[in-house]
C-alpha cells in the first residue's frame, strides 16, 4: 500500500515529520518499506521563461534559446521544439539533471553553439503518454528557477508499506488513518456522507438478486443517471499517481479513489447494457466463457462467481469486469456496485485465472462487510460532486446473512500474563480502546472486547494481548529469561556426524552444501538405468526450473558437479564432502525416505602445490583408507566389499560396502567417460555412505581402555604366492582364525604380481605380530605357529611360501 | 727407561696436537697405547728391570698413559666439537621458505554459523530437532494456523510434489511434530535444516536455504522470556555490545509476533549493512498461537511458549560480509578455503 502523505494528512491532523512517523508506524506494527520523496524525480528540473528564440545558422530545425531560470541565471538552449513562444514559462532539465526516465542531461554542443540543459515535455517529466512539444506552464504566477516539482504541486511523500496478511484493513486511507491515530493516541472521526439523489429510484431502474449467498454474502448498488464521460480533477489524479494507480477518466477514477479511501473495491458497469437491468450473482457453469477488460477469453469453472444479468456473466466478481458492460464514452447510466464476497472463493479464482487484482487482493484479504454501503455512498457523493452523473434515489442492498462484530471475553490479567507484563486494567482498556475496540469491563478485572468487522484478524485473547504489546511497545517489555532444569545435547547420531565432519577436515577434506534437487536428467548423465533405484526419483509437481526438477536420490551428481565447477576455475586439486539429505520414494508410505548421506569426492593432488611437497595424487587406495578411517572412527563392524556395479564407476576400480549384509554405500574411480561428461581432466573418486543406516549398525559409542601388552611381540613376516583371485582380506581373517588369541595383527606389507611370479598369481607379504596376554613366546612355538598357519593356508588357497 | 718415556710422551702430544680429525686420534691411541704400541712395548720390557725398579717405571707408564689417554679425550672432545659445528654449519636451512603443511579440511560457512547457533541455545537447554523436508501440507500449513486459501499463504510460494505434500517452506512443521510428540511435557529445541521456496536463485533469494526454528513450551512461558532467551542469543552471536529491538509483526503461528533486529556493528553510525537504519533483521518470532499449542494438544490455559525462526544464510551473509547468495552453493575452492 502506498500512502499519500499529504492526503493522510487531510484526514488526520499530524503534526509530527515523515520520518518520525514512519518510524512509529514500523515499531508498532505497520512496517514503512520506504519514503518514496515525489519531488526527487525531478531533481534539478526547474522552472525558466522564454527569453528569445533565434535561428541557428548552421541547422534550420534547431531553435537557440535563452531562457530565465531565476537564480540559476539565464540559460542557452538548443532546442527543435515548435511550440515556444517568448514569455513562455516551461521546464528546464539543468546540466547534470536526471529525467524521471532515467536520462542524463549533459551540456552539448550543437554544430559549434552550446546548450546547457534541455527543455522537457509532458512525456518527458511523465505528466502524459505521449507529447506534441514542450510543457508549457499556465499559470503564470509560478516564480522563475523553482523545481518543476513545486509547479506541478508534486511535493508529496508516499509512505510505501509492506503490510502482513493480517491487515488488510490497511490497504484503505481511512484504515491506515484509523491506526496512525492509535499510534499517535489521536482522535480521528470519518467525515459524515452527504448525498444529493435525484430522478427515478433505483427499485425502479434495476434489481439484484443474490444466488449463491455462501460465495456472496451482501451486494448492494446504486444507479447514477446522465452520466458525463471526463477526465477527473487533479486533486484525484494526484492522489491516485501517489497511490501508484493511472488517472482514466472521472468514473474509474472515482471507484479506484475510493477503494483506496475505504478498502473498497468498486465496480461500474453499463446499465444499459445489463439485460433487464438485473444483477444475479451466481457461479459460472462450468467451462463458461467470458471475455474480461484485458481482451482475453477466460474459460470459468463453478468454483468462480460471476455477476451476471439473466442471459451472459458481466464480470468475474471481485477480480475483473468483462467487455460487455464496459463503461464507455457513450454510457448514459450507470449501475455501481459495492459487495462483500467469500475472501476464500476470490483467492481460489484470483489464483485460478492468475489476475491479482488491485480488487482481487483486497477482497481475497478481507474487507468489511459492513462497510459496503458507506464507500457505496462515498462514490455516489463524488460522482454527484464531480458533475459526473446524477445519483438516483436509494440504493439496493442484499445482505441476507449479516456478519456481526466478534466479542472476546477475557481478562487483564490473563493478558499480562501471556505478555509478562503488569500493565494496569485500565491501560489495557486505553490501548484497545485506541484501536477502536469496544472493552466493556465486567467483575474481578474480566473484559469484553467487541472486534469491529474491519479488524477480522482479532479473534483470540492473544490478538488482543498483541493490540496491547504493540502499542505499550515491543520494548518496554522487560525480557526474562525462563527458568528450566532442561539440559540440551547431542543425539548420538548428531555426534556421529560431528565425528565425520572432524575426521574429514582433520585429513584435508572440505565441507560443500549442494541443492537437493536436480535435473530429472542427472541419473541418466551418470549412466544409472531408468530402471536402478537410484533413478527412481520425487518430481515436483511444477519445477521452479529444468535444472531443479526432481529431489535427488544420491550426492553424486551435485559433487561431481563441485568439481567441475572447480575445473572450469582452474582449480583442479580438490578433496571435499557433504552431509546430506537424499530422498527416496517408499511405496506404501505418504512421506518419502529421507536418509542422512556422505558424499566425498577427490581429485587431483593430495596436497596443495609447494615447492617441497609431494605431487602425489589421489587414487583408489586413498579413497579406500577415508572408507576404512571412518568405519574405524565410528566403531563400525567390519565391512564387507564386493565390486561395484555401479555405472558411475571404473569396473576395476570400485567396491559396493556391505555391513551385516546390507549395502551402505559405495566408492571407487568415477569412470573415464563419465568424468569426461562433467568436463573434468584429472582422475576423481568418489564415496558415499548412507549414515542413517551405519547409525542403526553401529555397535556403541562406549570407549573400553585395552591394558598395554606387559609381554614382548614376536614379528614374523610372510610372503605367499596365491591366485590373483583371493583376497588379502580372506587370507588375514583365515591367519587370524588359525592362531586365534596369539595373533595380534596382520599387516600387508607388499603386493606383487609380474614376472617373478607364474601368471593368474601373485605374491602378497604379510607382516605377523604374534603376542600372548600371559607369557613371552618363544621362537620355537611362533615357528610351529607358522608351520601351522603355512600347511592350513596351502590347503585351503593353495598357498605357497615365495622362494 | 724415562727419557724414552718421556720421549714417548712429547712425540704423541705432539701428534695429538696436530690431528684433526677423530679418526687420527684412533690411529693415534693404537701407536702408543694399542697392544703393539710403544708404551705397551715399554711394559713388556719391564721383565728385564731390576724388581726394585719396577713399581717406580711401571708408575711412570700409567702415568704416561693417563696422560695420553686426557689429552686423547681433550682433542677429541675438541674435535667432535668442531665437527659437530661443521655438520650444522652444512645443515644450514632457509628459513624463509615456506613450511610444509598437512592438508586441512574447512567446514561450510553455513555449517559453522549453524554449530555456533546450536552450541548458543544448547546451553540454554535447547536440544536439536529434525524433521522431514518433504511435507505434509498439513503439517506445513494446516497444523501452524494457515487452513487453506488462506491469504498468509503468498507469503510462501511453495514447491509441490503432490496435491498434500510439498518442500516444507520453514522448518515450523518441526515445531508441530515436537509438540505433538512431547505433549503435555515441557519442550526446549531448536531444528536446523534446508527449506524451499518457488524463489528464482539471484544475489539475495535461493530455492533451497538453511533455517534454525526454536520452540520453548512451558508452564508460564511470557513475551518477556522469548525477549530474554533472544537477547542472550543475539549477544553471543554478534558480540555482547549488541542490543536487540523487536517490531510487531504477523505470522499466522504466533501472537503476539515480532521480527527481532540487532544492533548493527556500526554501532548506530549508520553503515551500507544496515541501509543507514543503525539496525539488521535477523529472525521472526512470537508466542506460540493459543490455536496452534490446541491443536498439538497442549492446553494453552495451562501452557505457552515461543517460537522463533531464522535463515542462516543471512546471518552467515551478515557475520562474514557474503554479499551473494550464491557462493554458499557454488563451493568454489578459494571460497571454501577461507572459513
Amino acid at each position: 500500500m502506498r500512502v499519500s502523505f499529504e492526503w493522510l494528512s487531510r484526514l488526520i491532523d499530524l503534526d509530527i515529520s515523515v520520518k518520525e512517523l514512519a518510524d512509529k508506524m514500523t515499531m508498532s506494527g505497520i512496517a514503512v518499506e520506504e519514503i518514496e520523496d515525489q519531488a526527487a524525480k525531478y531533481e534539478g528540473i526547474v522552472t525558466a521563461k522564454v527569453l528569445s528564440l533565434d535561428k541557428h545558422q548552421q541547422a534550420d530545425n534547431l531553435l537557440i534559446v535563452k531562457a530565465d531560470a531565476g537564480l540559476w541565471g539565464v540559460k542557452q538552449i538548443i532546442t527543435a521544439a515548435k511550440n515556444l513562444a517568448i514569455g513562455n514559462l516551461v521546464p528546464l532539465a539543468l546540466s547534470g539533471a536526471i529525467l524521471p526516465d532515467g536520462k542524463k542531461i549533459d551540456e552539448v554542443n550543437f554544430k559549434g553553439v552550446l546548450s546547457q540543459g534541455m527543455f522537457c515535455s509532458g512525456a518527458e517529466l511523465g505528466l502524459e503518454k505521449e507529447s506534441t512539444g514542450i510543457w508549457i506552464f499556465t499559470d503564470h504566477s509560478i516564480k522563475l528557477g523553482i523545481s518543476v516539482a513545486e509547479a506541478l504541486g508534486e511535493t508529496d511523500q508516499v509512505l510505501v508499506l509492506e503490510l502482513t496478511a493480517n491487515r488488510p484493513d490497511c490497504l484503505g486511507m481511512i484504515g491506515v488513518a484509523r491506526e496512525v491515530a492509535a499510534i499517535l493516541d489521536k482522535k480521528f472521526m470519518e467525515k459524515p456522507i452527504t448525498l444529493k439523489e435525484e430522478g427515478h429510484s433505483v427499485e425502479q431502474q434495476a434489481k439484484v438478486e443474490i444466488v449463491d449467498v455462501d460465495l456472496c454474502p451482501r451486494y448492494a448498488a446504486r444507479v447514477v443517471n446522465g452520466v458525463k464521460i471526463g477526465p477527473s480533477p487533479r486533486w484525484i489524479q494526484q492522489r491516485l499517481k501517489a497511490a501508484g494507480v493511472r488517472p482514466i477518466n472521472n468514473i474509474v477514477d472515482i471507484t479506484n479513489y475510493v477503494m483506496l479511501e475505504y478498502n473498497q473495491p468498486l465496480h461500474a458497469f453499463d446499465l444499459d447494457h445489463i439485460a433487464e437491468h438485473h444483477i444475479k450473482v451466481r457461479r459460472a457453469a462450468a467451462a463458461e466463457k467470458l471475455v474480461t477488460l484485458d481482451d482475453i477469453e477466460r474459460e470459468l469453472t463453478p468454483e468462480n462467481l460471476l455477476i451476471a444479468d439473466p442471459q451472459n456473466g458481466l464480470c468475474v466478481a471481485g477480480v475483473m469486469g468483462g467487455c460487455t458492460s464496459e463503461i464507455t464514452d457513450q454510457t448514459q447510466n450507470m449501475l455501481l456496485e459495492a459487495a462483500y464476497f467469500s475472501p476464500s472463493s476470490i483467492r481460489r479464482t484470483a489464483k485460478q485465472l492468475a489476475m491479482k487484482t488491485e480488487a482481487a487482493i483486497r477482497f481475497e484479504r478481507g474487507i468489511d462487510p459492513n462497510g459496503v454501503l458507506k464507500a457505496l455512498n462515498r462514490a455516489a457523493q463524488l460522482v454527484e460532486e464531480l458533475g459526473a452523473g446524477k445519483v438516483a434515489k436509494g440504493y439496493l442492498d442484499q445482505y441476507p446473512k449479516v456478519i456481526s462484530p466478534v466479542t472476546i471475553h477475557t481478562s487483564a490479567s490473563r493478558i499480562n500474563e501471556w505478555l509478562g507484563t503488569n500493565i494496569p486494567g485500565a491501560k489495557i482498556k486505553d490501548y484497545l480502546e485506541r484501536v477502536t475496540f469496544e472493552v466493556k469491563v465486567e467483575a474481578h478485572d474480566n473484559i469484553e472486547v467487541t472486534i469491529p468487522t474491519y479488524r477480522q484478524d482479532v479473534t483470540y485473547m492473544a490478538d488482543l494481548a498483541e493490540e496491547v504489546a504493540r502499542l505499550y511497545g515491543y520494548n518496554n517489555i522487560t525480557a526474562t529469561i525462563p527458568e528450566s532444569t532442561m539440559i540440551g545435547s547431542l543425539t548420538s547420531f548428531q555426534k556421529m556426524q560431528q565425528n565425520c565432519r572432524k575426521l574429514l577436515q582433520g585429513i584435508g577434506v572440505s565441507e560443500v552444501m549442494t541443492y537437493s534437487l536436480y535435473a530429472a536428467t542427472a541419473a541418466e548423465r551418470l549412466g544409472i538405468a531408468s530402471l536402478d533405484s537410484l533413478a527412481n526419483t520425487i518430481h515436483l509437481m511444477v519445477p521452479l526450473n529444468e535444472e531443479q526438477a526432481v529431489m535427488r536420490t544420491n550426492l553424486v551428481h551435485h559433487l561431481l558437479e563441485v568439481l567441475a565447477f572447480n575445473t572450469r576455475r582452474r582449480q583442479s586439486d580438490i578433496s571435499v564432502y557433504e552431509i546430506a539429505r537424499v530422498y527416496w520414494p517408499k511405496s506404501g508410505e505418504t512421506l518419502p525416505e529421507e536418509p542422512l548421506h556422505l558424499g566425498i569426492a577427490l581429485m587431483g593432488r593430495k596436497r596443495e602445490i609447494g615447492w617441497n611437497q609431494s605431487r602425489e595424487e589421489v587414487d583408489f587406495f586413498d579413497a579406500k583408507g577415508i572408507v576404512e578411517l571412518i568405519f574405524e572412527r565410528l566403531r563400525l563392524p567390519e565391512i564387507i566389499l564386493k565390486p561395484s556395479t555401479q555405472p558411475f564407476f571404473h569396473p576395476g576400480q570400485s567396491a559396493d560396502i556391505y555391513l551385516n549384509r546390507k549395502m551402505v554405500g559405495f566408492f571407487g574411480q568415477i569412470h573415464p567417460n563419465i568424468g569426461t561428461r562433467y568436463e573434468l581432466n584429472k582422475r576423481a573418486f568418489f564415496i558415499e555412505l548412507d549414515l542413517s543406516s551405519l547409525d542403526e549398525r553401529r555397535m556403541t559409542d562406549i570407549i573400553r581402555f585395552e591394558p598395554l601388552p606387559k609381554f614382548p611381540a614376536v614379528q614374523r613376516d610372510l610372503a605367499l604366492v596365491v591366485s590373483t583371485e583371493i583376497t588379502a582380506q580372506a587370507i588375514i581373517a583365515k591367519i587370524q582364525e588359525i592362531i586365534g588369541d596369539l595373533v595380534e595383527k596382520v599387516d600387508l606389507f607388499d603386493v606383487y604380481q609380474g614376472e617373478q611370479v607364474e601368471k593368474g598369481r601373485r605374491s602378497l607379504a604379510f607382516s605377523i605380530t604374534y603376542r600372548s596376554k600371559e607369557r613371552t613366546l618363544n621362537d620355537n612355538e611362533v615357528n610351529e605357529l607358522q608351520q601351522k598357519l603355512l600347511a592350513n593356508l596351502h590347503q585351503e588357497y593353495g598357498a605357497l611360501v615365495r622362494g | 727407561m724415562k727419557e724414552q718415556l718421556d720421549k714417548i710422551s712429547h712425540e704423541a702430544l705432539d701428534e695429538i696436537n696436530v690431528s684433526n680429525e677423530s679418526t687420527q686420534l684412533n690411529e693415534i691411541r693404537v701407536k702408543y697405547l694399542g697392544k703393539k704400541g710403544s708404551l705397551t712395548s715399554i711394559l713388556r720390557g719391564m721383565g728385564n728391570l731390576k724388581p726394585e725398579e719396577r713399581p717406580v717405571i711401571g708408575e711412570l707408564v700409567n702415568q704416561t698413559r693417563q696422560r695420553i689417554e686426557d689429552l686423547l679425550a681433550e682433542r677429541g672432545r675438541i674435535l667432535a666439537d668442531q665437527e659437530q659445528q661443521h655438520k650444522l654449519a652444512s645443515e644450514e636451512l632457509d628459513i624463509f621458505l615456506p613450511g610444509r603443511k598437512s592438508s586441512v579440511g574447512h567446514g561450510h560457512p553455513l555449517q559453522l554459523v549453524l554449530e555456533d547457533i546450536e552450541e548458543i541455545f544448547m546451553g540454554m537447554g535447547f536440544s536439536i530437532a529434525e524433521g522431514p523436508e518433504i511435507e505434509t501440507d498439513y503439517y506445513n500449513f494446516e497444523a501452524l494456523n494457515l487452513p487453506q486459501d488462506h491469504p498468509a499463504r503468498d507469503m510462501q510460494d511453495s514447491l509441490y510434489i503432490t496435491q498434500d505434500i510439498l518442500l516444507r517452506t520453514q522448518t515450523s512443521p518441526v515445531q508441530v511434530r515436537t509438540m505433538e510428540r512431547f505433549c503435555p511435557g515441557p519442550i526446549r529445541i531448536i531444528a536446523p535444516g534446508r527449506v524451499y521456496r518457488r524463489d528464482a536463485l539471484d544475489a539475495t533469494h535461493s530455492p533451497m536455504f538453511n533455517q534454525v526454528e526454536g520452540l520453548l513450551v512451558d508452564k508460564g512461558v511470557t513475551f518477556g522470556d522469548l525477549k530474554g532467551v533472544l537477547t542472550v542469543f543475539a549477544k553471543k552471536l554478534f558480540g555482547e555490545e549488541r542490543q536487540i529491538r523487536l517490531r510487531p509483526s504477523f505470522f499466522p503461528f504466533t501472537e503476539p509476533s515480532a521480527e527481532v533486529d540487532v544492533s548493527c556493528g556500526c554501532a548506530g553510525k549508520g553503515c551500507r549493512v544496515c541501509k543507514g537504519t543503525g539496525w539488521l533483521e535477523i529472525l521472526g518470532s512470537g508466542s506460540v498461537h493459543p490455536k496452534v499449542l490446541k491443536m498439538s494438544g497442549y492446553d494453552p490455559a495451562k501452557v505457552s511458549g515461543f517460537a522463533f525462526g531464522m535463515g542462516v544464510e543471512r546471518i552467515a551473509m551478515l557475520k562474514y560480509g557474503i554479499k551473494d547468495i550464491r557462493v554458499f552453493y557454488e563451493n568454489d575452492w578459494r571460497f571454501l578455503n577461507q572459513f
